[in-house]
Protein backbone atom coordinates (compact mmCIF):
# COMPACT_ATOMS: atom_id res chain seq x y z
CA UNK A 1 0.00 0.00 0.00
CA UNK A 2 1.26 3.40 -1.07
CA UNK A 3 2.47 5.86 2.04
CA UNK A 4 -0.96 7.23 3.44
CA UNK A 5 -1.91 10.98 2.75
CA UNK A 6 -1.61 13.04 5.97
CA UNK A 7 -2.41 15.89 4.46
CA UNK A 8 -5.56 18.38 5.52
CA UNK A 9 -6.72 22.11 4.74
CA UNK A 10 -7.75 24.58 7.15
CA UNK A 11 -8.47 28.00 6.32
CA UNK A 12 -7.25 27.84 3.23
CA UNK A 13 -3.78 26.44 4.25
CA UNK A 14 -2.71 23.39 2.94
CA UNK A 15 -0.24 21.02 5.88
CA UNK A 16 1.31 18.33 5.12
CA UNK A 17 0.37 16.46 8.22
CA UNK A 18 -2.30 17.62 10.90
CA UNK A 19 0.48 18.21 13.66
CA UNK A 20 0.87 21.54 14.95
CA UNK A 21 2.65 22.46 18.32
CA UNK A 22 0.94 24.83 20.49
CA UNK A 23 1.73 28.62 21.40
CA UNK A 24 3.34 28.77 24.83
CA UNK A 25 4.59 25.49 24.98
CA UNK A 26 7.19 26.07 21.53
CA UNK A 27 8.70 29.04 22.12
CA UNK A 28 9.56 30.64 18.85
CA UNK A 29 10.26 27.80 17.33
CA UNK A 30 13.81 27.95 16.74
CA UNK A 31 14.34 26.71 20.20
CA UNK A 32 13.14 23.38 19.44
CA UNK A 33 15.85 23.10 16.13
CA UNK A 34 18.37 20.94 18.79
CA UNK A 35 15.90 17.77 19.25
CA UNK A 36 14.23 17.76 15.70
CA UNK A 37 13.87 19.14 12.24
CA UNK A 38 10.98 21.60 13.12
CA UNK A 39 9.65 21.83 9.51
CA UNK A 40 8.45 18.04 9.81
CA UNK A 41 5.16 19.45 11.73
CA UNK A 42 2.57 20.78 9.89
CA UNK A 43 3.47 24.04 11.80
CA UNK A 44 3.69 25.52 15.05
CA UNK A 45 1.42 28.55 17.13
CA UNK A 46 4.46 31.32 18.40
CA UNK A 47 4.15 32.37 21.85
CA UNK A 48 1.74 35.00 22.65
CA UNK A 49 2.96 38.32 21.05
CA UNK A 50 1.70 41.37 22.23
CA UNK A 51 1.79 44.77 21.01
CA UNK A 52 4.96 45.60 23.60
CA UNK A 53 6.85 43.01 25.16
CA UNK A 54 5.66 41.71 28.33
CA UNK A 55 7.61 40.50 31.07
CA UNK A 56 4.63 38.16 32.27
CA UNK A 57 3.58 37.07 36.21
CA UNK A 58 6.06 37.08 39.37
CA UNK A 59 8.27 34.17 40.10
CA UNK A 60 6.56 31.21 41.18
CA UNK A 61 4.77 30.41 37.62
CA UNK A 62 4.50 26.76 37.68
CA UNK A 63 2.94 23.44 39.79
CA UNK A 64 3.06 20.11 38.88
CA UNK A 65 -0.88 18.49 39.41
CA UNK A 66 -1.39 14.44 38.71
CA UNK A 67 -1.17 14.02 35.19
CA UNK A 68 -0.70 17.95 34.51
CA UNK A 69 0.32 21.38 35.20
CA UNK A 70 -0.60 24.22 36.45
CA UNK A 71 0.79 27.46 34.96
CA UNK A 72 0.66 31.18 35.04
CA UNK A 73 3.12 32.84 32.88
CA UNK A 74 1.38 35.73 32.38
CA UNK A 75 2.31 36.15 29.13
CA UNK A 76 5.72 36.72 29.15
CA UNK A 77 6.48 37.36 25.47
CA UNK A 78 8.94 39.80 22.97
CA UNK A 79 6.32 41.72 21.72
CA UNK A 80 5.33 41.92 17.75
CA UNK A 81 8.44 44.05 16.85
CA UNK A 82 10.83 41.66 19.01
CA UNK A 83 9.12 38.59 17.45
CA UNK A 84 9.25 40.05 13.49
CA UNK A 85 12.83 41.72 14.70
CA UNK A 86 14.14 38.59 16.45
CA UNK A 87 12.46 35.50 15.73
CA UNK A 88 10.96 35.44 12.37
CA UNK A 89 14.27 35.65 10.07
CA UNK A 90 15.38 32.74 12.27
CA UNK A 91 12.40 30.95 10.31
CA UNK A 92 13.54 31.46 7.05
CA UNK A 93 14.02 27.91 6.42
CA UNK A 94 11.09 26.60 8.11
CA UNK A 95 8.46 24.49 5.68
CA UNK A 96 5.61 24.43 7.63
CA UNK A 97 3.02 26.86 8.60
CA UNK A 98 3.72 29.56 11.51
CA UNK A 99 0.70 30.69 13.26
CA UNK A 100 0.88 33.73 15.19
CA UNK A 101 -0.48 33.92 18.66
CA UNK A 102 -1.80 36.74 19.28
CA UNK A 103 -3.33 38.98 21.97
CA UNK A 104 -4.69 42.67 23.07
CA UNK A 105 -5.65 44.84 25.91
CA UNK A 106 -8.36 46.23 23.47
CA UNK A 107 -9.75 45.48 20.31
CA UNK A 108 -7.49 48.67 18.68
CA UNK A 109 -4.61 46.72 19.88
CA UNK A 110 -5.53 43.12 18.25
CA UNK A 111 -6.11 44.87 15.21
CA UNK A 112 -2.85 46.60 15.66
CA UNK A 113 -0.45 43.56 16.02
CA UNK A 114 -2.71 42.13 12.85
CA UNK A 115 -1.69 45.12 10.88
CA UNK A 116 1.83 44.71 12.02
CA UNK A 117 1.91 41.03 10.73
CA UNK A 118 -0.02 41.87 7.49
CA UNK A 119 2.94 42.03 5.04
CA UNK A 120 4.63 38.80 6.68
CA UNK A 121 3.65 35.97 4.25
CA UNK A 122 5.78 33.76 6.39
CA UNK A 123 3.38 34.19 8.29
CA UNK A 124 0.39 31.97 7.45
CA UNK A 125 -2.32 32.75 10.06
CA UNK A 126 -3.39 34.38 13.30
CA UNK A 127 -4.62 32.96 15.98
CA UNK A 128 -6.69 35.19 18.67
CA UNK A 129 -5.68 34.34 22.09
CA UNK A 130 -9.04 35.49 24.08
CA UNK A 131 -8.39 32.95 26.70
CA UNK A 132 -5.42 33.56 28.26
CA UNK A 133 -6.55 33.08 32.28
CA UNK A 134 -3.60 34.90 33.40
CA UNK A 135 -3.54 38.41 33.10
CA UNK A 136 -5.99 40.89 34.94
CA UNK A 137 -6.95 42.57 31.77
CA UNK A 138 -7.63 41.83 28.32
CA UNK A 139 -7.59 38.22 26.86
CA UNK A 140 -10.01 36.60 29.05
CA UNK A 141 -13.20 39.17 28.63
CA UNK A 142 -12.57 38.55 24.95
CA UNK A 143 -13.35 34.82 25.90
CA UNK A 144 -15.84 35.42 28.20
CA UNK A 145 -18.12 37.59 26.89
CA UNK A 146 -19.48 36.69 23.18
CA UNK A 147 -20.61 40.08 22.40
CA UNK A 148 -17.01 40.70 22.68
CA UNK A 149 -16.10 37.86 21.34
CA UNK A 150 -17.85 38.42 18.10
CA UNK A 151 -16.37 42.28 18.42
CA UNK A 152 -13.00 41.63 18.19
CA UNK A 153 -12.94 38.67 15.85
CA UNK A 154 -14.99 40.65 13.31
CA UNK A 155 -12.52 44.02 13.53
CA UNK A 156 -9.88 42.07 13.26
CA UNK A 157 -11.12 40.17 10.37
CA UNK A 158 -11.49 43.35 8.58
CA UNK A 159 -8.41 44.36 8.73
CA UNK A 160 -6.18 41.50 8.37
CA UNK A 161 -5.59 39.11 4.87
CA UNK A 162 -4.02 36.36 7.20
CA UNK A 163 -6.93 33.42 8.35
CA UNK A 164 -7.42 34.50 11.64
CA UNK A 165 -8.30 31.35 14.05
CA UNK A 166 -9.89 31.93 17.76
CA UNK A 167 -8.36 29.92 20.46
CA UNK A 168 -11.50 29.27 23.15
CA UNK A 169 -11.33 29.46 26.82
CA UNK A 170 -13.04 26.10 28.08
CA UNK A 171 -13.94 28.14 31.16
CA UNK A 172 -17.44 29.11 30.44
CA UNK A 173 -20.70 27.71 30.16
CA UNK A 174 -21.62 26.60 26.97
CA UNK A 175 -19.18 26.77 24.61
CA UNK A 176 -21.13 26.67 21.32
CA UNK A 177 -22.31 30.47 22.30
CA UNK A 178 -18.60 31.58 21.77
CA UNK A 179 -18.07 29.27 18.58
CA UNK A 180 -20.81 30.47 16.75
CA UNK A 181 -20.17 34.01 17.93
CA UNK A 182 -16.62 33.08 16.12
CA UNK A 183 -18.23 31.75 13.00
CA UNK A 184 -20.69 34.56 12.91
CA UNK A 185 -17.48 37.35 12.62
CA UNK A 186 -16.23 35.09 10.46
CA UNK A 187 -13.40 33.01 11.77
CA UNK A 188 -11.72 30.96 9.71
CA UNK A 189 -11.25 28.11 12.19
CA UNK A 190 -11.50 27.52 16.36
CA UNK A 191 -8.96 26.21 18.45
CA UNK A 192 -10.25 24.10 20.86
CA UNK A 193 -8.99 24.48 24.07
CA UNK A 194 -7.09 27.02 25.99
CA UNK A 195 -6.41 25.91 29.32
CA UNK A 196 -8.94 25.33 32.35
CA UNK A 197 -8.62 27.47 35.36
CA UNK A 198 -7.18 25.74 38.64
CA UNK A 199 -5.58 26.13 41.63
CA UNK A 200 -3.41 24.47 43.92
CA UNK A 201 -2.39 24.94 47.84
CA UNK A 202 0.89 24.94 49.59
CA UNK A 203 -1.31 22.74 53.27
CA UNK A 204 1.32 23.53 55.36
CA UNK A 205 1.92 27.81 54.52
CA UNK A 206 -1.99 27.92 53.66
CA UNK A 207 -0.71 29.90 50.30
CA UNK A 208 -1.21 29.21 46.74
CA UNK A 209 1.43 27.43 44.73
CA UNK A 210 1.45 29.67 42.27
CA UNK A 211 2.14 33.45 42.74
CA UNK A 212 -0.91 34.35 40.21
CA UNK A 213 -2.87 32.39 42.74
CA UNK A 214 -4.50 30.46 40.14
CA UNK A 215 -3.28 29.28 37.25
CA UNK A 216 -4.13 27.16 33.79
CA UNK A 217 -4.27 23.26 33.67
CA UNK A 218 -2.58 21.63 30.94
CA UNK A 219 -1.12 18.11 30.31
CA UNK A 220 -2.80 15.08 30.20
CA UNK A 221 -5.28 15.47 32.78
CA UNK A 222 -7.64 17.83 30.55
CA UNK A 223 -7.78 15.36 27.50
CA UNK A 224 -11.23 14.03 28.01
CA UNK A 225 -12.55 17.67 28.85
CA UNK A 226 -11.12 18.79 25.97
CA UNK A 227 -12.45 15.88 23.14
CA UNK A 228 -15.81 16.59 24.95
CA UNK A 229 -15.84 20.46 23.89
CA UNK A 230 -14.59 19.83 20.60
CA UNK A 231 -17.14 17.07 19.85
CA UNK A 232 -19.56 19.86 21.43
CA UNK A 233 -18.68 22.29 19.13
CA UNK A 234 -18.39 20.14 15.96
CA UNK A 235 -21.79 19.67 16.18
CA UNK A 236 -22.71 23.77 16.72
CA UNK A 237 -20.21 25.31 13.72
CA UNK A 238 -19.18 24.38 10.26
CA UNK A 239 -15.69 25.79 10.35
CA UNK A 240 -12.91 23.85 11.41
CA UNK A 241 -11.72 22.64 14.54
CA UNK A 242 -8.39 22.48 15.70
CA UNK A 243 -7.92 20.36 19.05
CA UNK A 244 -5.77 20.60 21.55
CA UNK A 245 -5.74 19.47 25.35
CA UNK A 246 -3.53 16.82 27.03
CA UNK A 247 -1.91 15.15 23.35
CA UNK A 248 0.95 13.50 23.95
CA UNK A 249 0.16 10.27 22.10
CA UNK A 250 -1.01 9.14 18.46
CA UNK A 251 -4.19 7.53 20.06
CA UNK A 252 -4.63 11.25 21.53
CA UNK A 253 -4.33 12.68 18.21
CA UNK A 254 -7.26 10.55 16.62
CA UNK A 255 -9.58 11.08 19.53
CA UNK A 256 -9.62 15.11 18.59
CA UNK A 257 -9.76 14.00 15.06
CA UNK A 258 -12.68 11.66 15.40
CA UNK A 259 -14.48 13.75 17.24
CA UNK A 260 -14.51 16.50 14.98
CA UNK A 261 -10.95 18.42 14.76
CA UNK A 262 -9.41 18.76 11.31
CA UNK A 263 -6.01 19.18 13.08
CA UNK A 264 -4.30 18.50 16.02
CA UNK A 265 -2.16 20.58 18.62
CA UNK A 266 0.75 19.45 21.07
CA UNK A 267 1.09 21.55 24.53
CA UNK A 268 2.52 20.40 27.74
CA UNK A 269 3.92 17.26 25.87
CA UNK A 270 6.43 19.07 23.93
CA UNK A 271 8.44 20.22 27.74
CA UNK A 272 9.01 16.58 28.87
CA UNK A 273 9.28 15.40 25.64
CA UNK A 274 10.79 17.62 22.92
CA UNK A 275 10.34 15.23 19.95
CA UNK A 276 6.66 13.81 21.13
CA UNK A 277 5.26 15.74 17.69
CA UNK A 278 7.23 13.62 15.74
CA UNK A 279 6.01 10.22 17.17
CA UNK A 280 2.72 11.56 16.70
CA UNK A 281 2.63 12.11 13.24
CA UNK A 282 4.65 8.71 12.76
CA UNK A 283 1.79 7.20 14.71
CA UNK A 284 -0.65 8.54 12.92
CA UNK A 285 0.82 7.57 10.16
CA UNK A 286 0.93 3.59 10.91
CA UNK A 287 -2.61 3.87 12.16
CA UNK A 288 -3.99 5.14 9.15
CA UNK A 289 -1.36 2.30 7.14
CA UNK A 290 -2.65 -0.37 9.71
CA UNK A 291 -6.60 0.96 9.27
CA UNK A 292 -6.27 1.19 5.66
CA UNK A 293 -7.42 4.78 6.12
CA UNK A 294 -6.44 6.82 2.39
CA UNK A 295 -6.46 10.33 4.00
CA UNK A 296 -6.43 11.19 7.66
CA UNK A 297 -8.63 13.80 6.60
CA UNK A 298 -11.51 10.79 5.93
CA UNK A 299 -11.47 10.59 9.70
CA UNK A 300 -12.50 13.92 11.31
CA UNK A 301 -15.69 13.42 12.94
CA UNK A 302 -16.61 10.44 12.23
CA UNK A 303 -17.39 9.37 15.50
CA UNK A 304 -20.69 7.27 15.76
CA UNK A 305 -23.00 7.98 18.09
CA UNK A 306 -26.56 6.29 18.42
CA UNK A 307 -29.06 8.81 18.69
CA UNK A 308 -30.50 7.86 22.24
CA UNK A 309 -26.39 7.78 23.38
CA UNK A 310 -25.80 11.65 23.45
CA UNK A 311 -27.36 13.99 26.10
CA UNK A 312 -25.58 17.61 26.61
CA UNK B 1 16.65 17.60 33.10
CA UNK B 2 16.39 13.54 34.18
CA UNK B 3 13.86 10.86 34.81
CA UNK B 4 13.43 7.37 34.46
CA UNK B 5 12.55 5.92 31.00
CA UNK B 6 9.29 3.39 31.49
CA UNK B 7 8.15 4.09 28.08
CA UNK B 8 5.08 4.28 29.10
CA UNK B 9 2.46 7.24 27.23
CA UNK B 10 1.61 8.52 30.74
CA UNK B 11 4.85 9.27 32.78
CA UNK B 12 4.20 9.33 36.24
CA UNK B 13 5.37 12.33 37.92
CA UNK B 14 4.81 14.29 34.31
CA UNK B 15 7.56 16.14 34.20
CA UNK B 16 11.29 15.34 34.38
CA UNK B 17 13.15 16.93 37.15
CA UNK B 18 16.14 19.72 37.18
CA UNK B 19 19.26 18.34 38.45
CA UNK B 20 22.71 19.25 38.14
CA UNK B 21 25.61 17.29 37.19
CA UNK B 22 27.80 15.76 40.17
CA UNK B 23 30.72 14.75 38.23
CA UNK B 24 31.58 13.35 34.50
CA UNK B 25 33.55 10.47 33.22
CA UNK B 26 37.27 11.01 33.09
CA UNK B 27 39.66 8.33 33.14
CA UNK B 28 38.93 6.92 36.47
CA UNK B 29 35.42 7.08 36.47
CA UNK B 30 33.42 5.80 33.25
CA UNK B 31 29.86 7.57 34.23
CA UNK B 32 28.08 10.48 34.42
CA UNK B 33 27.08 10.85 38.46
CA UNK B 34 23.93 12.44 39.57
CA UNK B 35 23.90 13.06 43.51
CA UNK B 36 19.59 12.98 44.46
CA UNK B 37 18.19 13.33 47.47
CA UNK B 38 14.78 11.97 47.38
CA UNK B 39 11.77 14.69 48.18
CA UNK B 40 8.73 13.15 46.08
CA UNK B 41 8.06 11.07 43.46
CA UNK B 42 9.98 11.96 40.33
CA UNK B 43 13.62 11.81 42.85
CA UNK B 44 12.27 8.50 44.50
CA UNK B 45 11.99 6.81 41.33
CA UNK B 46 15.46 8.16 39.93
CA UNK B 47 17.10 7.02 43.08
CA UNK B 48 15.48 3.50 42.81
CA UNK B 49 16.64 3.44 39.49
CA UNK B 50 18.23 -0.16 39.09
CA UNK B 51 20.99 -1.74 36.79
CA UNK B 52 19.53 -1.85 33.35
CA UNK B 53 16.99 1.11 34.00
CA UNK B 54 17.73 3.70 31.34
CA UNK B 55 17.67 7.49 33.00
CA UNK B 56 16.53 9.73 30.30
CA UNK B 57 18.30 12.91 30.06
CA UNK B 58 18.45 16.31 28.38
CA UNK B 59 21.16 18.59 28.85
CA UNK B 60 23.65 20.01 29.84
CA UNK B 61 21.20 22.80 29.94
CA UNK B 62 21.99 26.87 31.18
CA UNK B 63 24.93 28.11 31.81
CA UNK B 64 27.48 27.33 34.55
CA UNK B 65 29.78 28.58 37.34
CA UNK B 66 31.92 31.52 35.86
CA UNK B 67 35.49 29.63 36.47
CA UNK B 68 37.39 31.95 34.50
CA UNK B 69 39.27 33.50 37.22
CA UNK B 70 42.72 35.91 37.17
CA UNK B 71 45.79 33.78 37.91
CA UNK B 72 46.29 33.43 42.08
CA UNK B 73 42.31 33.83 42.85
CA UNK B 74 41.05 31.67 45.45
CA UNK B 75 37.96 29.65 45.18
CA UNK B 76 35.49 29.55 48.85
CA UNK B 77 33.15 27.07 48.09
CA UNK B 78 29.91 27.43 50.01
CA UNK B 79 27.84 24.57 49.70
CA UNK B 80 24.14 23.73 51.99
CA UNK B 81 22.83 20.19 52.04
CA UNK B 82 21.84 19.22 48.20
CA UNK B 83 24.11 22.33 46.95
CA UNK B 84 26.86 19.71 47.09
CA UNK B 85 26.15 18.20 44.32
CA UNK B 86 26.43 20.99 41.72
CA UNK B 87 29.62 22.13 43.35
CA UNK B 88 32.15 19.12 42.78
CA UNK B 89 32.48 19.35 39.02
CA UNK B 90 33.33 22.91 39.47
CA UNK B 91 35.92 21.89 42.61
CA UNK B 92 37.70 19.81 39.83
CA UNK B 93 37.67 22.92 36.90
CA UNK B 94 39.21 24.98 39.81
CA UNK B 95 42.06 22.57 41.02
CA UNK B 96 42.82 21.76 37.04
CA UNK B 97 43.17 25.71 36.92
CA UNK B 98 45.75 25.85 40.18
CA UNK B 99 42.97 27.59 41.80
CA UNK B 100 43.07 27.13 45.70
CA UNK B 101 39.93 25.77 46.76
CA UNK B 102 38.66 25.92 50.19
CA UNK B 103 34.79 24.31 50.85
CA UNK B 104 32.69 25.35 53.44
CA UNK B 105 29.60 23.00 53.52
CA UNK B 106 26.99 22.45 56.34
CA UNK B 107 24.10 20.49 56.73
CA UNK B 108 21.58 19.53 59.58
CA UNK B 109 23.65 16.43 60.84
CA UNK B 110 26.57 14.57 60.17
CA UNK B 111 24.57 12.00 57.95
CA UNK B 112 23.85 14.39 55.60
CA UNK B 113 27.62 15.61 54.64
CA UNK B 114 27.70 13.85 51.41
CA UNK B 115 30.54 13.23 48.97
CA UNK B 116 32.96 15.26 51.61
CA UNK B 117 35.42 12.16 50.61
CA UNK B 118 35.14 12.96 46.89
CA UNK B 119 36.96 16.72 47.73
CA UNK B 120 39.28 15.27 49.96
CA UNK B 121 40.66 13.05 47.47
CA UNK B 122 40.91 16.19 45.24
CA UNK B 123 43.36 17.56 48.61
CA UNK B 124 40.68 20.26 49.08
CA UNK B 125 40.58 21.20 53.11
CA UNK B 126 37.03 22.06 53.88
CA UNK B 127 35.37 23.90 57.37
CA UNK B 128 32.10 21.99 58.27
CA UNK B 129 29.07 23.28 59.80
CA UNK B 130 25.88 21.35 61.10
CA UNK B 131 23.02 22.44 62.77
CA UNK B 132 22.68 19.93 65.79
CA UNK B 133 26.96 19.93 66.03
CA UNK B 134 26.98 16.11 64.78
CA UNK B 135 29.71 17.23 63.02
CA UNK B 136 32.10 20.63 62.56
CA UNK B 137 30.72 23.47 63.81
CA UNK B 138 27.52 23.57 65.52
CA UNK B 139 25.27 25.92 63.52
CA UNK B 140 25.13 27.48 60.03
CA UNK B 141 26.75 27.17 56.96
CA UNK B 142 27.68 31.37 56.88
CA UNK B 143 29.10 30.88 60.78
CA UNK B 144 31.42 28.30 58.62
CA UNK B 145 32.04 30.75 56.07
CA UNK B 146 32.76 33.79 58.88
CA UNK B 147 34.70 31.60 60.92
CA UNK B 148 36.74 30.89 57.59
CA UNK B 149 37.44 34.30 56.75
CA UNK B 150 38.23 35.72 59.91
CA UNK B 151 40.94 32.99 59.97
CA UNK B 152 42.04 33.63 56.65
CA UNK B 153 42.89 36.07 53.68
CA UNK B 154 39.49 37.47 52.13
CA UNK B 155 41.10 39.26 49.37
CA UNK B 156 41.72 37.65 45.84
CA UNK B 157 38.88 35.18 47.05
CA UNK B 158 35.38 34.48 44.64
CA UNK B 159 32.69 33.11 46.62
CA UNK B 160 30.73 30.00 44.53
CA UNK B 161 27.28 29.13 46.75
CA UNK B 162 24.76 26.62 46.14
CA UNK B 163 21.81 25.43 48.52
CA UNK B 164 18.41 26.28 49.35
CA UNK B 165 17.16 29.81 48.77
CA UNK B 166 17.53 31.03 52.50
CA UNK B 167 21.41 30.00 52.96
CA UNK B 168 22.41 31.24 49.80
CA UNK B 169 20.83 34.97 50.39
CA UNK B 170 22.53 34.77 53.96
CA UNK B 171 25.68 33.79 52.18
CA UNK B 172 25.53 36.37 49.36
CA UNK B 173 25.20 38.95 52.41
CA UNK B 174 28.13 37.58 54.22
CA UNK B 175 29.97 38.01 50.61
CA UNK B 176 28.79 41.33 50.14
CA UNK B 177 29.84 42.72 53.72
CA UNK B 178 33.77 41.36 53.22
CA UNK B 179 33.71 42.57 49.20
CA UNK B 180 34.08 39.09 48.17
CA UNK B 181 32.36 38.24 44.29
CA UNK B 182 29.80 36.09 44.94
CA UNK B 183 28.36 33.53 42.04
CA UNK B 184 24.96 31.90 43.17
CA UNK B 185 22.93 28.76 41.22
CA UNK B 186 19.63 29.00 42.18
CA UNK B 187 16.95 25.63 42.09
CA UNK B 188 13.87 26.84 40.33
CA UNK B 189 11.12 24.79 39.02
CA UNK B 190 10.54 24.24 35.72
CA UNK B 191 8.77 22.15 33.21
CA UNK B 192 11.38 22.12 30.06
CA UNK B 193 14.62 23.22 31.46
CA UNK B 194 15.31 24.62 27.70
CA UNK B 195 13.95 27.94 27.62
CA UNK B 196 10.13 27.84 26.59
CA UNK B 197 8.04 27.23 29.60
CA UNK B 198 8.85 30.33 30.61
CA UNK B 199 8.24 28.39 34.45
CA UNK B 200 11.22 29.29 36.11
CA UNK B 201 11.50 32.94 36.19
CA UNK B 202 13.97 34.73 38.82
CA UNK B 203 13.75 38.25 39.18
CA UNK B 204 17.67 40.36 38.61
CA UNK B 205 18.43 43.83 38.44
CA UNK B 206 18.10 44.14 34.97
CA UNK B 207 15.01 42.07 34.20
CA UNK B 208 13.33 38.34 34.82
CA UNK B 209 16.00 36.08 33.91
CA UNK B 210 14.97 32.48 33.34
CA UNK B 211 16.95 29.86 35.87
CA UNK B 212 17.84 27.11 32.69
CA UNK B 213 18.70 29.09 30.08
CA UNK B 214 20.08 32.39 31.64
CA UNK B 215 21.07 30.17 34.98
CA UNK B 216 21.07 28.44 37.05
CA UNK B 217 24.51 30.86 37.79
CA UNK B 218 23.89 34.13 38.23
CA UNK B 219 25.64 37.10 40.09
CA UNK B 220 24.59 37.38 43.60
CA UNK B 221 24.97 41.35 43.30
CA UNK B 222 22.33 41.19 40.50
CA UNK B 223 19.82 38.99 42.05
CA UNK B 224 16.24 39.73 43.59
CA UNK B 225 16.16 37.72 46.36
CA UNK B 226 12.37 38.78 47.81
CA UNK B 227 11.10 37.62 44.19
CA UNK B 228 12.64 34.03 44.44
CA UNK B 229 10.78 31.36 45.92
CA UNK B 230 12.94 28.46 46.53
CA UNK B 231 11.77 24.63 46.03
CA UNK B 232 11.43 23.50 49.56
CA UNK B 233 8.84 26.29 50.06
CA UNK B 234 7.21 25.12 46.87
CA UNK B 235 7.17 21.35 47.08
CA UNK B 236 4.78 19.21 46.56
Amino acid sequence: MSSPNLQVEISGLHFKNPVLTASGTFGYGSEFERFFDISELGGFCTKGLSLEPMEGAAPGRIQETPSGMLNAIGLENVGVEGFIRDKLPRLANFQGHIIANVLGKSIQEFVAIAERLAPYKKVSALELNISCPNIKEGGIEFGHDPKMTFAVVDAVKRHSKHPIWVKLSPNVTDIRVFARACQDAGADAITLVNTFIGMSIDVYKCRPMLSNTTGGLSGPAIRPLAVRLVHTVAEAVSIPIIGIGGISTPRDALEFMIAGACAIQIGTANFYEPTVALKVIQGLRQYCLDQKVDSIQELVGTLCIEKDQFFY
Amino acid sequence: MAWVEEGLNLPFPLLRKALAVYSLPNSERGKITLLIKVVGDGTAKLAGAEPGNTIGLIGPLGNGFETNLSPGKRALIVAGGTGIASVFLLSENLIKNNHPVHLVYGARQAEDLVGLEDFELLGIPSTITTDDGSRGIQGQVTQGLEHYLQQNIAEKSVIYTCGPTPMMRAVSRVAENWGIPCQISVEVKMACGFGVCLGCTVKTRSAYRLACTHGPVFDAADFIWEKTASISELAT
